[in-house]
């Protein structure tokens, strides 16, 4: 079960999330039928708002549509983590 | 085949960039780092090459700093042949509109290239980074504006972790077309290899942007 933290990226429309964790591959998603077979992914996409996913070594950055409230979105993306 | 380029996100010669300096300086093979505090023309350049200064010494270099701070500076014919024996190049931060102003189309920038092309190892921090690229972020409120194109179709954000987040968005707005945006904390280097290929090290973190998403260092041109 991992954490993540949320904290500002220089993209005002992305949100990196630090882990706890070391992700064994790459993730790279710009839509919820790219990430279908994903646990993690596919959870943060159900969230309307998400625009991609990408994720490194021991982040993940989560991009928002335009005007979209990151509220649900970090609330998705740290309820998922608890599976990775 | 051309020497190791790092585009630093400025807190150049700071606890936390000893890791890429080593590097640098063995990718380099020379014990003396030749500093241009051109971006810092009017900040005091002379503690910026005392602040290089003592950093490389820690590490077991030397400095030398080249005081090109003016555009007839650019064509100084003792600063060329500074250039053309320098292994190590390290391009200070301060402000990237002056130090385009100095360097583009001189013949100091052309020395500069024909080094990092036969072999030397290049870097620069901040505004030295934000001008080695193109196109180049303009300092005043993140509208994209002309480099000098040593690196093409990559913009540098210096500073990623304390950035304005409106120049940022300006940024992000006007960089469409596939071109990558580049957020280099401070004391963090982007290194771009002899082969080509990149990496990150450093203290804080590199992300690569493309059309708002990212996409990480393999986005980046070889």
């Amino acid at each position: 079960m991992a954490t993540a933290s949320p904290s500002p990226s220089p993209n005002p429309n992305a949100l990196r999330f630090q882990l706890d964790t070391t992700l064994p591959d790459t993730l790279s998603f710009s839509s919820a039928d790219e990430a279908a077979g994903h646990p993690f992914a596919a959870a943060v996409f159900a969230v309307d708002g998400v625009a991609s996913i990408f994720g490194v070594n021991d982040f993940v950055t989560v991009t928002r549509t335009p005007g979209a409230e990151w509220d649900p979105i970090v609330e998705a993306v740290q309820a998922a983590a608890e599976h990775l | 085949m051309s020497g190791t380029l790092a585009l630093v996100g400025g807190g150049e010669w700071t606890d936390g960039c000893e890791p890429f300096d080593r590097d640098l300086l063995e990718a380099s093979g020379a014990d003396e780092v030749l500093v241009l505090p051109t971006a810092a023309a009017y900040e005091h350049p002379d503690d910026a090459v005392a602040t290089a200064h003592r950093w490389f010494e820690g590490l077991g270099a030397t400095v030398r700093g080249l005081m090109v701070l003016r555009r007839p500076d650019a064509d100084d014919d003792a600063h060329l042949a500074a250039i053309r024996d320098a292994r190590f190049i390290y391009i200070g931060g301060g402000s990237s509109l002056h130090l385009r102003s100095v360097l583009k189309d001189s013949r100091l920038w052309d020395a500069i290239v024909h080094a990092w092309d036969a072999g030397a190892t290049l870097a620069g921090s901040s505004a030295g980074a934000m001008v080695l690229c193109d196109p180049m972020v303009d300092p005043r409120g993140g509208a994209l504006t002309l480099g000098l194109g040593l690196v093409e179709q990559v913009a540098i954000i210096p500073h990623a972790n304390t950035w304005s987040v409106d120049k940022a968005r300006r940024t992000f707005d006007l960089a469409t077309g596939g071109l990558a945006v580049v957020g280099i904390d401070e004391r963090t280097a982007l290194v771009r290899d002899p082969d080509g290929g990149w990496h990150a090290e450093g203290a804080g973190h590199v992300a690569v942007w493309k059309d708002g998403h990212e996409v990480g260092l393999d986005g980046l041109p070889g």
